[in-house]
C-alpha cells in the first residue's frame, strides 16, 4: 500500500468531478514515462524489424530481388504494406492507441500510466493526434532530451505535446482495491478466550479500532523491536484505563507475551461502535 | 463507524465496479452490455459518495487513497467525449475543416506568401547562376535535366505506380505533419520547410526552362501539383499558427494561446492528410502516364484544385450546421 499523502501539492493534480468530489490524480514522473516510451519504441521498431527481416528472408528463399521486381507473389503488395506500416509506426502508433485504449499505449499499459485531459476526462482523437504529432519535436531520437527537460521542470510534468493538447499523464494502481480488502479482513474469533471478561469491559472508539486493525495488518512487515514496542504501547493504552475501574482486581490481565493475541481477540469480538446511518 | 466497518458494508459495490472496470480496460466499453453500462454509471456515483464520506471521516486512511484511485480509473470511462462515428468524420470534413481554414485564412496567406517569395528567389538565383540549383536539388536530378530527360520517367520505369503512390503520399503526409510539429520551434522549422519547397519549385522550373524541359515538366506536375502544393501550404499554415502562438500570444497567456491555436491547427493538418493520399495516387498513376494527353492532365489538375478551394471557401457556411460541438 503506497503511503503517499494525497494532499501533497507536488506531482498531484486535483480534479473536481461533476459530483463535487475531489479526485487526486498522481502525475506520472519522468522515470515511468521514459520506461513507457522505451517499451513503445522497442515494440514499434521491433515489430517493423521482425516483419522486414521475415520478408527479406522469404524473398531471398524465393530468389527475388528488390529492384525492378515484377508483381510475383504479390511483391508490390508487400512493399506497399511495409511502407504503410513504417508510416504508421512513425506517425500513427501513439495517436491510434491512445485514442482506442482511452489514453494508453502498450508501453503505457505496462508502466501503468494513462493520458487524461487536464480536467481528468478522457482524451479525444484530436487530442491524441495533437500531443503525438509533435513528438517529432519533443520525443523522437535526440529531441527526447527536450521532452525530458520539460517533464522534469514543468510543474505538472508536461512535455510540449501535453501543453498543446491540454493533457496530463497519470499513474494508476489497479491492484490496491484487492489489497485494501485483504487488509481489512478481521482476524478469526478465538474460542474460549481467557480474556473474555476483560474484553467485555472495553468499549473501543473507532480510532482505537482502526489503530489495532492496522497494527495487526502490518505487524509482519515490522522488525521485531518495533513490533514489540508498538504492541505494548497500544495494549497498555487500552488495558490501563480498565485497571483503574472498580472491581477490576479479579480480572485476568494479559501478560506482555499475550498482547498480540489479546488485540486480535479484541477487534474480532468488537467490530467497532454501532454503525451510524449513512 | 470504523474504516473496517465502512469497508465491509460498502465493499460489494467497489468490487463490482472494479470487475466491470477490468473488463472495460481489457476490451473497451463495447464489451459491456447495456445493463452493465448503466450499472457502471450507478456504481461510479455510489463510489464518489463513498469517497466523499471517506474524505470527511477517515482523511488519513488507505480507504481514501484506494477509493480515489478507483474513482480516477473510472472517471474517463464515465465522462467520455463524443465518440468517433462516421457521421462525426463526415461533419469534420464538411464543416469543421473549411470553417477552421477560413477562420485562419491569414496564416494560409502567410504560408503561401513565404512559398511564393522563396519560389521567385529560387528562380531568380538559377536564372543568374545555374549552380545555385545544386543547393536544393539533388545532383542526379540536375544531370537528368542537363541530358534533356525527365527524371520521372526513370523513377516510374523502376518502381510500379502502386508502390510509388504509397511512397509519395506517406512522404508528403510526413512533410505535412513535420511542418505542423516544427511550429513548436517558434515557427522557424515550419518556415524552413515552406521555404525549401518554394526554392525547389522555383529552381526546377527555371532550370527546366533553360534546358527547354518546361513542357514535359509542366505535363508531369500539372495533374497533382495544385492540390499537392496547396495541402502542404495548409500544413505550413498550421505550423505557423503554433509558432505565432508562441511568438505573439495576443490576449492569451502563451500557454493558453498554444492550446487554443494548437486545437485548430491540428484540424487543418489532419484534414489535409486524406487529400494527400488521393493526390499521391494521381501523382503515381496519372501524372507519369504518357498515354494520357497533357490537356487532360491539366484539366484534371485544375478541376481538383478548384474542388479543393471551392470546398474550403464555401462548405459549412450554413449556420444550422455550425453550432455542433466538434
Amino acid at each position: 500500500m503506497p503511503v503517499t499523502n494525497p494532499e501533497a501539492p507536488a506531482f498531484h493534480e486535483t480534479v473536481e468531478t461533476p459530483e463535487q468530489v475531489r479526485l487526486h490524480l498522481e502525475l506520472a514522473g519522468l522515470g515511468t514515462r521514459s520506461i513507457a516510451y522505451i517499451l513503445d519504441t522497442l515494440l514499434r521498431y521491433g515489430v517493423l524489424l521482425a516483419i522486414f527481416v521475415a520478408v527479406v528472408l522469404i524473398f531471398d528463399a524465393l530468389q527475388l530481388h528488390w529492384e525492378g521486381i515484377t508483381d510475383q507473389f504479390g511483391a508490390h503488395f508487400i512493399m506497399i504494406i511495409l511502407t504503410l506500416l513504417y508510416f504508421f509506426m512513425e506517425w500513427g502508433y501513439f495517436a491510434t492507441f491512445e485514442w482506442l485504449w482511452t489514453g494508453q499505449t502498450p508501453g503505457k499499459r505496462v508502466a501503468r500510466i494513462r493520458v487524461l485531459k487536464d480536467g481528468g476526462g478522457p482524451i479525444s482523437f484530436l487530442d491524441a493526434a495533437l500531443r503525438n504529432l509533435v513528438r517529432l519535436v519533443d520525443s523522437s531520437g535526440p529531441m527526447a532530451a527536450i521532452g525530458m527537460l520539460f517533464i522534469f521542470f514543468n510543474r505538472k510534468n508536461k512535455r510540449p505535446g501535453d501543453l498543446l493538447a491540454r493533457t496530463i499523464v497519470v499513474r494508476e494502481h489497479p491492484k490496491t482495491l484487492t489489497q485494501l480488502l485483504a487488509l481489512s479482513e478481521l482476524p478469526p474469533r478465538i474460542p474460549d478466550d481467557p480474556f473474555a471478561d476483560l474484553i467485555r469491559r472495553i468499549s473501543l472508539t473507532s480510532d482505537q479500532h482502526d489503530l489495532i486493525a492496522r497494527y495487526l495488518q502490518r505487524r509482519d512487515q515490522l522488525d521485531t523491536a518495533t513490533r514489540i514496542r508498538l504492541c505494548r504501547q497500544i495494549a497498555d493504552a487500552i488495558i490501563n484505563p480498565v485497571r483503574l475501574q472498580p472491581n477490576s482486581a479479579h480480572l485476568n490481565l494479559p501478560q506482555e507475551a499475550d498482547y498480540e493475541r489479546f488485540l486480535q481477540s479484541l477487534v474480532s469480538v468488537q467490530p467497532g461502535p454501532p454503525l451510524s446511518k449513512s | 463507524m470504523t474504516t473496517t466497518q465502512f469497508i465491509h458494508t460498502r465493499k460489494e459495490h467497489w468490487q463490482q465496479l472494479d470487475s466491470l472496470l477490468i473488463k472495460t480496460e481489457r476490451r473497451r466499453l463495447r464489451a459491456l452490455s447495456r445493463a452493465e453500462l448503466k450499472r457502471l454509471g450507478q456504481l461510479y456515483r455510489i463510489l464518489t459518495t463513498d469517497l466523499a464520506y471517506a474524505q470527511t471521516n477517515f482523511p488519513q486512511s488507505d480507504v481514501v487513497l484506494t477509493l480515489n484511485q478507483l474513482a480516477s480509473r473510472t472517471h474517463p470511462y464515465v465522462y467520455r467525449g463524443e465518440s468517433f462515428t462516421f457521421a462525426g468524420v463526415l461533419h469534420f470534413f464538411r464543416n469543421d475543416l473549411p470553417q477552421t481554414f477560413r477562420a485562419n485564412i491569414h496564416y494560409f496567406a502567410l504560408s503561401a506568401s513565404i512559398f511564393l517569395v522563396a519560389g521567385v528567389l529560387g528562380a531568380i538565383a538559377v536564372f543568374f547562376n545555374e549552380e545555385a540549383a545544386g543547393i536544393v536539388i539533388s545532383p542526379a536530378m540536375i544531370d537528368y535535366i542537363h541530358r534533356h530527360e525527365m527524371w520521372t520517367e526513370h523513377f516510374f520505369s523502376v518502381i510500379p505506380s502502386s508502390v510509388a503512390s504509397t511512397r509519395i503520399f506517406t512522404n508528403n503526409i510526413s512533410v505535412a505533419f513535420s511542418a505542423f510539429a516544427l511550429g513548436l520551434t517558434f515557427g522557424i522549422g515550419t518556415f524552413i520547410i515552406i521555404t525549401i519547397n518554394g526554392l525547389m519549385l522555383g529552381c526546377i522550373l527555371m532550370l527546366c526552362a533553360r534546358y527547354g524541359m518546361l513542357g514535359p515538366l509542366i505535363e508531369f506536375i500539372t495533374a497533382h501539383g495544385v492540390v499537392e502544393i496547396s495541402t502542404i501550404l495548409i500544413a505550413g499554415a498550421a505550423g505557423l499558427m503554433v509558432g505565432t502562438a508562441l511568438l505573439n500570444p495576443g490576449h492569451y497567456t502563451r500557454r493558453d494561446a498554444l492550446a487554443v491555436r494548437g486545437a485548430d491547427a491540428v484540424k487543418l493538418v489532419l484534414g489535409v492528410a486524406p487529400m494527400l493520399v488521393v493526390i499521391g495516387l494521381v501523382e503515381g498513376f496519372i501524372s507519369p502516364q504518357p498515354a494520357i494527353p497533357a490537356e487532360l492532365k491539366m484539366a484534371l489538375g485544375l478541376f481538383l484544385g478548384a474542388l479543393l478551394y471551392l470546398h474550403l471557401f464555401l462548405s459549412g457556411r450554413n449556420p444550422s450546421t455550425t453550432n455542433r460541438v466538434s
